[in-house]
């Protein structure tokens, strides 16, 4: 089996990661050089397909013309792999979801069916953007309410939506609450490094902080916390599973995401809260 | 007069004050002279016993003639503990005698009642200060980080704010949300979004500019007493400034034995360049000790279920001594009083702290984002 991935540069490290352990056999990204990479980079999706003949592409980075290309991969007959909604593809396709690879995410679902953990009343996410840019922010935030919504086993019917930004630096707010009352805030930063959970149940707390298990590296002028890299991506886990489950498509929805891009816009312009109904 | 010794006055030992916890603060500092214990006539004779009780601790008069004891020229500086509802009345009546005042966290039950505070503070130029939100650890760390410009430009910051205490159990009964229409508190619970939440605001305060719009949901539920109320004992915000920047917050009483340092103290500062994580609780130091983890009565006092007087025993201790920053703002209150200057944080700030919290109670109450500035009479 051949795979490709489509990613932007800041992806590298993700994209050897992933390189090691599965058949990836080259990397797509429009109008990109991509020096820093040990796989062959096509710059031509086309030219990518021809040459290497995959069975699936996997897209982890938005861009535009993601839907395009998207198309191209399925009327080539190469099952496609989105790490986020594509809201303009005229098929289903498997989407999101990437959390469900994550150890971190099992073992807090692992914790919060905990029967001593009771009842969830908030949860806090606080992550980063992989890349820069709005179309990066609005996937991470998509996943983080995918996140949100498996976590407490329960999706907000609606969200208020804060964003703001200076240059291609963005910050994104979701604010909601679940239907059993359980309240959510999720914030995407423009650092990847940063991944910080709460979910507070009536019986405790679980969390975790990237800035407390990371690798601490101590110099004259002080202690800097670096991401360990020996836990697998969760991308590796989710790419595994689509393989395994012969790339059936997922239930995630491409119009949430769109509602959530528009209502994203509109928050950008207005600079106030905004309510999106999913 | 830098070397001028000032008497304090304590006014009311109330249940929801931290009159008693200000009173080694007092007695530490070197420019500062407890003097008397006063209260209105008309309260109820638990508190009249415990004000008596202090006032006999202490060594100095009891009086339930306030007037007369605020007007007593070796008063200086006012220490206001009394109930929410009564405050501004003294504030204004202190601040027209001439003397300071100390106030814990809110100058008001109602904003109107916040306005003629912070009027009557700027009209007789005394100094003020609500020493809760601006001198602890967590705002002197977000100040750090700030004013060294690893951040770029600041994004937005996000705040939690909990109380590790009360003893949660299964909510039996769930009443629709109620507005407080300036009811802060009930025989058995307070309002915890405004109680615990007003820390993460005045933080907020500090990192943002004049906020704008408040969204807030406060619908689940640590306690049965706060759901059958429908009054929140835990609640979040969501906001932005006049320049779109956003914030978050959570405040709310989460239950005993929930975290180790008896609930997070924390905040997220968005950059663009960098983002910092701050610990308001750190550095500290951990001991786990095994008779604690084993062996320890975590139930609450029956006499004290919400834990509002005390909390269990923290395994992981701060550094700090001061870590809510009382000390830091009793030296700024005296510099302030000595330099004839505001001090960092007085009832101006305060005002407008709770006129953000009220926009969040209304956001809550209709589901909806909410407008600042709001119209007094709320």
């Amino acid at each position: 089996m051949t795979i490709t991935l489509s990613a932007h540069p800041a992806l590298n490290p993700l994209v050897g990661q992933l390189a090691d352990a599965l058949p990836i056999k080259g990397l797509y990204y429009p109008a990109r050089r991509n020096s820093d990479t040990d796989l062959p980079f096509f710059s031509d999706l086309p030219a990518m397909l021809q040459a290497t003949s995959p069975r699936v592409c996997a897209f982890l980075s938005p861009y535009a013309d993601l839907h395009n290309d998207v198309h191209t991969c399925l009327q080539a007959g190469v099952a496609v792999l989105c790490a986020g909604p594509v809201p303009k593809v005229d098929q289903p396709i498997a989407s999101g979801g990437v959390h469900r690879g994550s150890p971190l995410f099992a073992k807090a679902l692992q914790q919060r069916r905990n029967s001593s953990f009771d009842e969830p009343v908030y949860l806090r996410l606080v992550v980063g953007a992989q890349e820069p840019g709005l179309l990066p922010a609005w996937w991470t935030a998509c996943g983080q309410l995918s996140l949100a919504s498996d976590l407490l086993g329960e999706t907000p019917a609606q969200v208020h939506l804060c964003a703001n930004r200076h240059g291609r630096a963005y910050q994104v707010v979701l604010t909601a609450t679940a239907p059993s009352g359980a309240s959510v805030q999720l914030v995407v930063a423009p650092q990847p490094a940063l991944a910080e959970l709460t979910l507070l149940g009536r019986g405790g707390v679980i969390s975790a902080s990237a800035a407390h298990s990371g690798i601490a590296l101590a110099s004259a002028k002080g202690t800097h916390v670096v991401p360990d890299a020996a836990t697998p991506p969760a991308e590796l886990a989710w790419l595994r599973d689509f393989l395994e489950k012969e790339n059936a498509p997922s239930e995630h929805s491409g119009d949430d995401g769109q509602a959530l891009l528009s209502g994203l816009r509109r928050a950008l312009r207005t600079r106030q809260p905004v309510l999106v109904n999913l | 007069m830098p070397n001028e010794t000032y008497g304090i006055l304590l006014v009311s030992f109330s249940k929801h004050s931290h009159q008693q916890h200000f009173i080694p603060l007092y007695q530490a500092h070197p420019r500062l002279r407890i003097i008397g214990v006063a209260d209105y006539p008309d309260i109820d004779p638990d508190l009249r016993a415990y004000n008596q009780q202090w006032a006999g601790q202490l060594g100095v008069p009891y009086s339930e003639d306030l007037d007369e004891s605020i007007d007593d020229p070796a008063i200086d500086i006012v220490s206001v503990g009394c109930e929410i509802e009564r405050r501004s009345t003294l504030i204004v009546r202190a601040a027209e005698a001439g003397k300071h005042l100390w106030i814990d966290k809110f100058p008001g039950a109602t904003l109107a009642e916040a306005e003629a505070s912070a009027a009557a503070v700027e009209r007789t130029s005394v100094r003020a200060i609500i020493p809760g939100y601006a001198y602890g650890t967590l705002p002197q760390h977000a100040r750090q980080v700030l004013a060294s410009g690893d951040l770029g430009t600041l994004l937005g910051v996000h705040v939690d704010v909990m109380f590790g205490k009360g003893w949660p159990r299964p909510i039996t009964q769930r009443r629709d949300f109620v507005a407080p229409n300036g009811r802060w508190k009930y025989p058995d619970i307070k309002r915890e979004l405004l109680t615990v939440g007003a820390y993460a605001v005045g933080l907020i305060q500090e990192c943002l500019g004049p906020i704008r719009h408040v969204v807030g949901h406060a619908g689940a539920f640590f306690f049965p007493e706060h759901g059958a109320h429908g009054c929140d004992d835990f609640g979040i915000l969501t906001m932005t400034d006049a320049d779109g920047r956003v914030a978050t917050l959570c405040g709310g009483r989460i239950g005993t034995a929930s975290h180790p340092q008896g609930g997070p103290s924390r905040a997220y500062l968005i950059g663009t360049r960098q983002s910092a994580t701050i610990d308001g609780k750190r550095p500290a130091l951990d001991a786990y000790l095994r008779d604690y983890s084993t062996g320890y009565d975590y139930q609450p006092n029956p006499q004290d279920p919400m834990q509002w007087h005390g909390g269990p025993p923290v395994p992981t201790a701060a550094l700090s001594e001061d870590t809510a920053g009382l000390a830091a703002g009793l030296d700024d209150l005296v510099a302030a009083i000595d330099d004839d200057r505001p001090p960092r944080y007085g009832v101006r700030q305060a005002r407008d702290l709770m006129e953000i919290i009220l926009a969040g109670y209304r956001a809550v109450e209709c589901n909806a984002a909410v407008d600042l500035p709001l119209e007094q009479k709320l």
